[in-house]
């Protein structure tokens, strides 16, 4: 049975929550987190979307966290990358991958 | 630091409920990173970007997310249904309200669907249509048409399989035995059998033969007809059967059920020719047709506009404002205006629902209203708007849905005694094919309704409950300062409603009396051992002119005939011919003499007989008065020389003197009268007639008090009688069967009709008027419930408002009465309110119909409605507030 695979953009929310941990991911900290190791620019709106649709789909799953003062004493909603979720990450790298292998990049330029 | 406020009431306002917490967080966090990343001026910039993005993305999700109907679970529906247990006295309310409705909505829709949309039970008969000329001039005039179009449309129309015509007349059936009874005989082309496409069950169907003039005279007879007159005899084709007067030969028998074309038992062959006949003097018929198939309604009409076209071009004087239509056949009678009208009923009897699932909805609010905390939890734990919507649906739908049953089940007994009581006496005029069982379209109608009003009941309250108020709910949670109010609007609704209940009461409330007292009011005439009968006689094709006189004086010669036979049969003490019964007499206007004709007064239909300008006028013989048992108050009665002589003279009652006279001596006044035709007394050369004599009122039918009425002397010549009262010295009824066999040995035409004792003849119209009856009792008494019940709530949810006050004021040491008087005076003055208006409107009505809506019973119905809607509204009201009472001041405090 082959997983179904991601986006781009999904690709990297997830990766994200996958590094966050289940603790401190949700779409701030998502947010924060690949636009510094990506360097390009985050929409808010976008992470939020993502997730939701990862969610829908059973990639992730998200419960209220607890009230944080940052947040003007509100809670963040946190999520978990499902087994389901990693199968996906795993089938859309190892894609990647394998559509990488021998391929010279600098000779494609 | 925050986020600026327009970025959270927009965030607040676009994310779904269980969003809001998770999104203003993220809208705060960001904001407060980049504040103290870029300083507060340029972070403001980029959270409003931020905001703007987030808004449209929330926009983007709501679209997405597919909107289906949140499923309404088992559990909802058990939710339901302990309301309902718990609630007991608001749900009966409720439930009665809405059954009343439900029936009365279901029985309309029943009844107006068998009417409207019965299908014709013959092989294709939905493809059978009327054809019918539609003009400017009467519909007779326009039928008499048909005769000579007829042709035409037979040769020239290719959408049309084949065409039919009849038309029905009344005449007496004579079997062998002698038995003699009138029936509605149709006389039909043999193409109508062929059309129906319905084989005899015995013999043969008409055949084109048997129309030729100079052919046999032949009959087929329904199933009813073979059994009831010839005993289901097997060797019935070959007797004979006399239609009129003229001996008709059986030859075949139609099966059970088979009354094409409107309800007819007895089928004869249509022998008009159309040269006989000037085109438009031609006698009506009626032409019914199949369309040929792969044609549609539609392509006959383009084939019939065309012809019609045709004719109009030729026949100038006849055709020019005729157009030839075609209608399906079941809706030839209820086409036009009338479908428009029965349309119209339909609506007005399913608002009656929506109304009282409006009052309904009114009610549960209350009840709704002291959940809000609940409604607000359950938000706040992520229930979406539609899903508490759904589950108060759910709820209401329970209450709706019993119900609808209810009232279904209701309406099966409404619709048959709607039929029986007003359709199924009208007999051979009913279209065979009404259908009046229920159908699953008004089980199907009745459920819409359980669903519109759980609509109404569950989802409206829901949604106001759920919208922008729910935040406030929110904070309210917890400090539980609001609570929910009644508005002003709804606390009109329910002052209007008990208003509305003391004005319609007393009308329900008469009508249950009179229905119970057995319908009309009794008379005061002496009317035991009396059988009546109506007289007609066969109409002849077209009488000429000149034969007029002769053909009156003949039927008079015959009806005297009649009466003299009957009156030398050893059972018979009396006959009376009249000219109308004793309450069918038209109301004509008069004048007396030597006093002004009254002046610019409206011939409206307010003016009812013995208000000075008309009077119940009626021809009567000699004998009328002592028979009937009207004494003579002054003067005298006709004496049969009166008559003989055809004397000039009146005889006038008590109130004629009173309202026209003023109680002056009314001996030798003269009097005339307008007809009915030309109601002014003074335009014609109408005959003076001298008062004779002044007779005791007489009441009796649906009239409350006696009218005025004037007696004339049956002359010869004169109008015939239409009315055979026959005294009896024994029991009438044995007696029915020989007074039409003297009638039909002394003239096979005479029809005599309705033979019943006298004293069922002022019972004419009865069963409508009981149908009119028990609907508008059911309708008051619906209306009573609601009142009552509006109180109730209003009560109950004043109360419950105002618990902690009670509570205070209880555990301070307030007396009962210092507790609950503001608490009760609010309901006891909207109750005095209501009733006081609702007295006025009832009183005012009732005199402008100058008593009739009452029946003159007033005085006794409206006091006897305040006091009643005064005291249910007090005990609705008292309920509530001693539940009041018993607030426990440390729970009402409690809840702190």
């Amino acid at each position: 049975m082959g997983s179904e695979s991601l986006a781009e953009f999904e690709l990297l929310v997830m990766l994200a929550a996958l590094r966050l941990g289940p603790k401190s991911a949700y779409t701030v900290s998502i947010a924060e987190d690949i636009r510094s190791r990506t360097g390009r620019l985050v929409r808010r709106a976008n992470v939020f979307t993502a997730l939701r649709r990862l969610e829908e789909k059973g990639f992730v799953a998200s419960h209220l966290g607890d009230p944080r003062p940052e947040r003007g004493g509100r809670p963040p909603r946190l999520v978990t990358v499902t087994p389901k979720g990693v199968a996906a990450v795993h089938a859309t790298t190892d894609a990647i991958r394998a559509m990488m292998a021998d391929l010279v990049l600098g000779k494609v330029r | 630091l925050s986020a600026p406020r327009w970025t959270r009431a927009l965030l607040r306002r676009l994310a779904r409920p269980d969003e809001i917490e998770e999104v203003l967080g993220d809208l705060e966090e960001a904001h407060r990173t980049s504040v103290a990343r870029r300083g507060r001026l340029i972070a403001s910039a980029l959270t409003a970007i931020e905001t703007l993005d987030m808004a449209a993305a929330l926009l983007r999700e709501r679209r997405r997310s597919p909107r289906t109907l949140p499923v309404v679970s088992w559990l909802d529906l058990k939710l339901g249904l302990r309301m309902l247990v718990k609630h007991p006295a608001l749900s009966l309310v409720s439930a009665l309200g809405m059954t009343l409705a439900v029936a009365i909505g279901t029985s309309a829709f029943g009844a107006i669907h068998a009417i409207t949309a019965s299908r014709l039970p013959l092989d294709e008969g939905e493809r059978i249509v009327t054809i019918q000329n539609t003009g400017w001039g009467g519909l007779g005039q326009e039928r008499a048409t048909h005769l000579h179009d007829l042709p035409l449309w037979r040769s020239a129309m290719r959408t049309i399989q084949g065409f039919g015509a009849y038309r029905i007349v009344t005449r007496n059936l004579l079997t062998e035995d002698g038995d003699v009874t009138t029936a509605r005989v149709v006389e039909m082309t043999a193409s109508g059998f062929d059309i129906a496409r319905v084989p005899p069950l015995l013999g043969r169907t008409l055949i084109e033969a048997d129309e030729r003039a100079g052919a046999a005279d032949v009959t087929v007879i329904g199933y009813g007809v073979w059994q009831d007159r010839f005993g289901g005899a097997t060797d019935v084709l070959g007797r004979t059967l006399r239609i009129g007067s003229t001996p008709h030969t059986v030859v075949g028998v139609m099966p059970q059920g088979f009354a094409f074309p409107i309800n007819n038992r007895v089928w004869a062959p249509l022998r008009l020719n159309p040269l006989d006949h000037r085109r438009g003097e031609a006698p009506a018929i009626d032409v019914f047709a199949r369309v040929a198939p792969g044609y549609s309604l539609g392509d006959v009409q383009v084939e019939l506009t065309t012809l019609g076209a045709r004719l109009a071009a030729a026949y100038p004087d006849t055709q020019e404002e005729m157009q030839p239509r075609v209608y399906p056949y079941t809706q030839e009678l209820i086409w036009g205006p009338t479908a428009w009208f029965l349309r119209l009923g339909q609506v007005l009897a399913s608002m009656l629902l929506v109304v009282i699932a409006i009052n309904v909805a009114v009610l549960v609010y209350a009840r709704t209203a002291t959940r809000s905390d609940e409604i607000v939890v359950r938000s706040a734990l992520g229930a979406s708007r539609a899903r508490v919507a759904a589950q108060l649906f759910a709820e209401a739908f329970v209450l709706s849905s019993l119900a609808a049953a209810a009232g279904l089940f209701v309406a099966r007994w409404g619709l048959e005694w709607i039929a029986m009581m007003a359709v199924w006496p009208m007999g051979e005029q009913v279209p065979f094919w009404w259908d009046f069982s229920l159908t699953p379209a008004a089980a199907a109608y009745s459920f819409g309704l359980a669903v519109l009003a759980a609509v109404i009941i569950g989802v409206v309250p829901a949604l106001g409950m759920t919208g922008r108020r729910l935040r406030a709910g929110l904070q309210n949670v917890a400090s539980r300062a609001a609570a929910p109010r009644l508005g002003r609007t709804w606390t009109t609704l329910i002052v209007a409603q008990v208003a509305f209940a003391v004005a319609v009461l007393p009308v329900g409330l008469n009508a249950v009396g009179s229905f119970f007292a057995g319908g009309p009011r009794p008379t005061n005439l002496t009317l035991d051992g009396f059988l009546s009968a109506r007289l007609d006689f066969e109409e002849d094709d077209r009488p000429a002119a000149a034969d007029r006189t002769d053909m009156i004086q003949a039927r008079q010669a015959t009806l005297s005939a009649v009466a003299q036979r009957l009156e030398a049969e050893p059972e018979v003490s009396r006959v009376l011919l009249m000219e109308v019964s004793p309450w069918g007499d038209p109301d004509l206007r008069f004048e007396l003499e030597g006093r002004e004709p009254p002046a610019g007064e409206s011939f409206g239909a307010l003016e009812s007989a013995g208000t000075g300008t008309l009077v119940g006028t009626s021809r009567v013989g000699p004998e009328f008065f002592e028979a009937l048992g009207v004494p003579l108050v002054t003067g005298r009665y006709f004496t049969r020389a009166d008559v003989a002589a055809a004397s000039d003279v009146v005889v006038v009652n008590h109130v004629f003197v009173e309202h026209a006279l003023a109680g002056v001596s009314p001996l030798g006044r003269r009097i005339r009268f307008g007809t009915s035709g030309n109601p002014e007394p003074g335009t014609e050369e109408a005959v003076w007639y001298t008062i004779v004599g002044v007779v005791e009122d007489h009441w009796g039918g649906f009239t409350a008090r006696p009218e005025a009425k004037a007696f004339l002397p049956m002359k010869p010549g004169g109008p015939l009688p239409r009315y055979l009262a026959v005294e009896l010295r024994g029991d009438p009824a044995p007696f029915i069967r020989r007074v039409l066999e003297v009638a039909s040995g002394v003239d096979p035409k005479l029809q005599v009709t309705r033979l019943v004792p006298l004293a069922d003849v002022y019972r004419d119209g009865e069963g409508p008027l009981r149908v009119i009856a028990l609907t508008l009792a059911a309708l008051a008494l619906s209306v009573l419930l609601l009142a009552v019940a509006g109180l109730y709530a209003l009560m109950s949810f004043t109360v419950v408002r105002r618990r902690r006050e009670i509570g205070i004021r209880a555990a301070l040491g307030g007396t009962s009465y210092a507790v609950l008087r503001p608490v009760l005076a609010r309901a006891l003055v909207q109750l005095a309110v209501g009733v006081a208006a609702g007295l006025a409107l009832a009183a005012l009505t009732d005199r402008a119909l100058g008593g009739e809506m009452l029946s003159g019973r007033g005085a006794v119905l409206l006091p006897m409605v305040a006091a009643l809607m005064t005291a249910v509204g007090v005990a609705a009201a008292w309920g509530p507030a001693r539940r009041g009472l018993n607030v426990q001041p440390t729970e009402a405090l409690r809840a702190d």
